[in-house]
């Protein structure tokens, strides 16, 4: 028995390492003075971090992952609220088939789905790039956002609707007055959820940034031509970013229970 | 006061399974209808129609001999008390009484006024500013009442209000209710499937079977007249048996019984709690009759000797309030006449 | 009156659609609008592409890297969730208190962020020769970065949360009493393990398979940086052959290969599993 727990521990310890230690690493070399990337880290400066604004690439990088998290995010939400409530309350034909094609999105890989788009809506369409990009994120947010909206509505008895319509309202009403305060919070958290994926993304980007680049894809051109703990500094900023951004939607979400 | 007429609905799901079937069904101005039925046979769709949240594939719905079939459910004043209270959780108590209200237009100082009336009458003023999750089980019943009787409605429905509260409250609460109906005199539709609950508390009960109200009138008539097999059984006939065996053995009422099968009666009833045992044949009286049997099994209840009896007709069971007999013994139960009932 | 009724109750039966319909043609027309057109408009330059591609040796090469690639991962991640799980769920809840808290981490983070992490881990000076020289396990610096194995760690880091989070989840639907009355019956842990837990959780490891195998068949960063010139998954020769050979002819035939394995191999895990409910 002591054996097995033994064992147990130490897979315990090695599967911390691996999903821990790619994270911890880059924040320790950002404060390194050497320039060549070397553990352990040596000195300390905080020039790293000044220089990673020095890059005009990264800040606008920075920038339009900012906006189009943002854009894309307050319509996928605007999208899936609708949707979800309709697949939530009503039952009808074909409401499986649709609940698939809804689930098409996440079926298909995301590089691919860049490169057909690039296909599709730029060589084809002659849509602008920015527009493109939007819409591919838009594509790949979607289904989170319908996950978050979705579970924040089965969570209300559907009876409340019945009730706000029995006193007199009308349904539109009684949705806005009774539907929509107690969805408030998943509602919050699917939206922060969606931007920091949208943020994160990588394969969608790639082929689909014309000009210009989200952060990822600077950040990766970058790293094709330099090798310093710039990025490492970068790295840091974007971690304390998220994880904060990720936090509060959790801390929204169980706030009264939702 | 509002009467509330039900004109033959029809309304099924799959065209196979109609869930009601031409039912019909008429509710008085101010009686607290008790609408009995079992799980499943439709108790809720007819409160969805009633309501308005369902429009019935065939027939008419009138509140006070207008016909609403077609009216939204939010323009026909039908209050509801949902078996899961469903209190709007973002609202206070107060908020979510004078909803209804609000949504009419009421000025927020009148709305407030007839909420803390409401609350008043009911006992529950304190709890004006609390939330629903704050508030025990009964607490949010009253809530749920008070929210529904703010808006003045013409009918009420109550679906199965004592499915959620403590068994030994069930029947405090069940007065509490009944009360609170006479005081506000408001026309009531109270479903339940527990049949003690629907005796105690209607004015008439209305019970459901097969999509059809197999017989609707006061718990006196259904108790003493159930006219059907379903609805003696259901409300607790201990005893019922084919005409064809009972006139096998009670020669002398061959004459009778012939007639009653014509008129369409297929089986005679009898309550465990009207028949008695004895030692001996009793046939002397005119309306007494009997037969000889057998017991074989005693159970002891609360407050009466459950005999199970074979006979040559059947196997009865008599309650008997005191314990003469024992298991094996032979036994006469003595039937008195008047007792029995006919049913189709 | 009765076809104004008849018109509002038809208007009432659509409401439903119209609540679909913004986002049900946004993903019809951006998801299976342009399948449909890079099917259809090329299928004939497409047919004859594959000819040339399927067969080459870059191809082939790089779609059983990705199978290999794929395939070690799932085998590792089961490797070490199914114990931590099982250990977890019927003997610790601390352990699994502390995972469902960690495994999370990892997801919220830019994967770029972490291959650059492992970049310095699996560095010729990185971390791991660092420790290793230090305590003089090996007295050369191993070369672990931009081979196989180092896009492999680096996708078991992505995906072994999918792993452990559906193992663990199916364990959950495995009451104790059946561990209890299999150890009663004599049953010594491993006979625990093979003969209740694993065919009780296999949808589990089925379903957490499916998603590493079609993340690894999509994964782009990752094996992008990890791989260096050696090691290439399909998706970066996907890229490759859009940004720098510009051959959008391979390019579809690779890209319509990486969908078609995602579906083939979802399709197969879901039918298994149904095949295993079944049984």
């Amino acid at each position: 028995m002591r054996l097995v727990s033994s064992f147990v521990w130490v897979l315990l310890a090695t599967t911390l390492f691996i999903l821990l230690s790619p994270i911890i690493v880059p924040l320790t070399v950002a404060f390194s003075e050497r320039e060549v990337i070397s553990f352990p880290p040596t000195g300390f400066t905080l020039k790293w971090f000044y220089n990673a604004f020095k890059f005009k690439s990264l800040v606008d990088g920075f920038k339009l992952s900012l906006y189009i998290g943002f854009a894309a995010s307050s319509i996928a939400m605007a999208l899936s609220l609708p949707a979800s409530y309709a697949l939530f309350k009503y039952s009808f034909k074909g409401k499986s088939i649709i609940e698939n094609i809804f689930l098409a999105p996440s079926l298909m890989p995301e590089i691919v789905l860049s490169y057909l788009l690039l296909i599709y809506l730029i060589a084809f369409a002659r849509f602008p790039g920015s527009l493109a990009l939007l819409l591919g994120h838009i594509l790949i947010i979607t289904p989170y956002a319908m996950r978050y909206v979705y579970a924040s509505l089965v969570n209300l008895s559907k009876e409340i609707e019945e009730a706000a319509v029995s006193l007199g309202a009308h349904p539109v009403r009684a949705f806005l007055d009774v539907v929509v305060p107690n969805v408030k919070n998943g509602l919050v958290a699917g939206f922060i959820t969606s931007f920091v994926v949208s943020f994160n993304a990588f394969s969608i980007s790639l082929f689909l940034s014309y000009g210009a680049m989200p952060l990822p894809i600077a950040m990766w051109n970058y790293l094709q031509v330099r090798y310093d703990p710039t990025i490492a500094a970068l790295s840091c900023m974007l971690i304390l970013f998220t994880v904060t951004l990720t936090i509060i939607a959790r801390r929204i979400v169980s706030l009264r229970g939702v | 006061m509002s009467t509330l007429e039900l004109v033959n609905i029809t309304h099924y799901y799959t065209k196979q399974n109609p869930v009601l079937r031409d039912l019909s069904l008429q509710v008085n101005r101010g009686e607290l209808l008790a609408l009995l039925g079992e799980s499943g046979s439709g108790k809720t769709t007819i409160l969805k129609i009633i309501a308005g949240f369902l429009k019935p594939q065939r027939g008419r719905v009138l509140i006070d001999g207008e016909d609403c079939t077609n009216t939204p459910p939010h323009k026909r004043g039908v209050g509801i008390v949902f078996q899961n209270y469903a209190l709007f959780p973002h609202m206070t108590v107060l908020g979510n009484i004078i909803y209804g209200l609000k949504v009419r237009g009421v000025s927020k100082f009148e709305a407030a006024k007839i909420a803390m009336d409401l609350l008043e009458r009911l006992d529950i003023r304190d709890l004006a500013d609390r939330y629903p999750s704050q508030l025990s089980g009964g607490q949010q019943q009253r809530v749920a009442i008070a929210r529904a009787l703010a808006i003045r409605p013409k009918i009420l429905l109550m679906d199965e209000p004592l499915s959620n509260i403590d068994p030994k409250l069930r029947s405090r609460v069940r007065t509490e209710i009944k009360k609170i109906q006479r005081e506000f005199e408001i026309t009531t539709i109270y479903v339940t499937h527990d049949q003690d609950d629907a005796f105690e508390i209607g004015n008439r009960i209305a019970i459901l079977h097969d999509g059809r109200i197999e017989k609707v009138d006061t718990p006196m008539n259904i108790l003493l007249n159930p006219e059907t097999s379903y609805v003696a059984s259901f409300i607790g006939y201990e005893n019922i048996m084919p005409i064809s065996r009972f006139k096998e053995h009670f020669k002398s009422l061959s004459k009778v019984l012939e007639r009653k099968a014509e008129e369409g009666y297929s089986h005679v009833g009898i309550r465990a709690i009207n028949l008695k045992l004895s030692d001996r044949e009793l046939n002397n009286e005119e309306e007494i009759i009997s037969v000889k049997g057998r017991i074989v099994l005693k159970a002891y209840r609360k407050d009466h000797v459950r005999n199970i009896v074979e006979t040559s007709i059947a196997t009865l069971e008599v309650h008997t309030p005191e314990d003469h007999f024992k298991e094996g013994d032979t036994v006469y139960i003595i039937i008195n006449k008047k007792d029995l009932v006919f049913l189709k | 009156m009765e076809k104004e009724v008849r018109i509002k109750a038809s208007i009432t039966q659509l409401i439903p659609f119209f609540l679909l319909l913004p986002l049900l043609t946004l993903v019809f027309v951006l998801l299976f609008g342009s399948v449909i057109y890079v099917l259809a408009s090329s299928s004939h330059s497409i047919a004859v592409s594959m000819l040339e591609v399927l067969p080459s040796s870059y191809f082939i090469s790089a779609y059983i890297t990705t199978l290999k690639v794929g395939l070690m991962v799932v085998l590792l991640s089961a490797i070490l969730s199914y114990p931590l799980a099982v250990y977890g769920r019927f003997v610790n809840f601390k352990v699994e208190r502390l995972l469902s808290v960690v495994v999370f981490i990892p997801l919220m983070i830019n994967p770029l962020i972490r291959a650059f992490g492992w970049m310095i881990i699996l560095g010729r000076e990185g971390v791991l020769n660092s420790i290793l020289m230090y305590f003089h396990i090996i007295t050369h610096p191993l070369s672990i970065l931009y081979t196989e194995n180092a896009v492999v760690l680096g996708l078991l880091e992505l995906f072994f949360p999918f792993m452990y989070l559906s193992l663990y989840s199916s364990l959950e639907n495995i009451p104790e009493e059946y561990i209890l009355a299999a150890q009663s019956l004599g049953a010594g842990t491993l006979r625990v393990f093979l003969d209740i837990i694993l065919p009780l959780s296999i949808t589990g490891l089925a379903t957490g398979a499916s998603i590493i195998m079609a993340g690894c068949a999509a994964a782009f960063v990752t094996p992008s940086i990890l791989g260096g010139l050696k090691v290439k998954t399909l998706s970066v020769l996907l890229r490759e052959y859009v940004d720098i050979f510009l051959d959008w002819n391979v390019a579809t035939v690779i890209a319509l290969v990486i969908l078609a394995t995602t579906l083939l191999i979802i399709g197969v895990i879901n039918l298994v599993k149904k095949l295993v409910m079944r049984w």
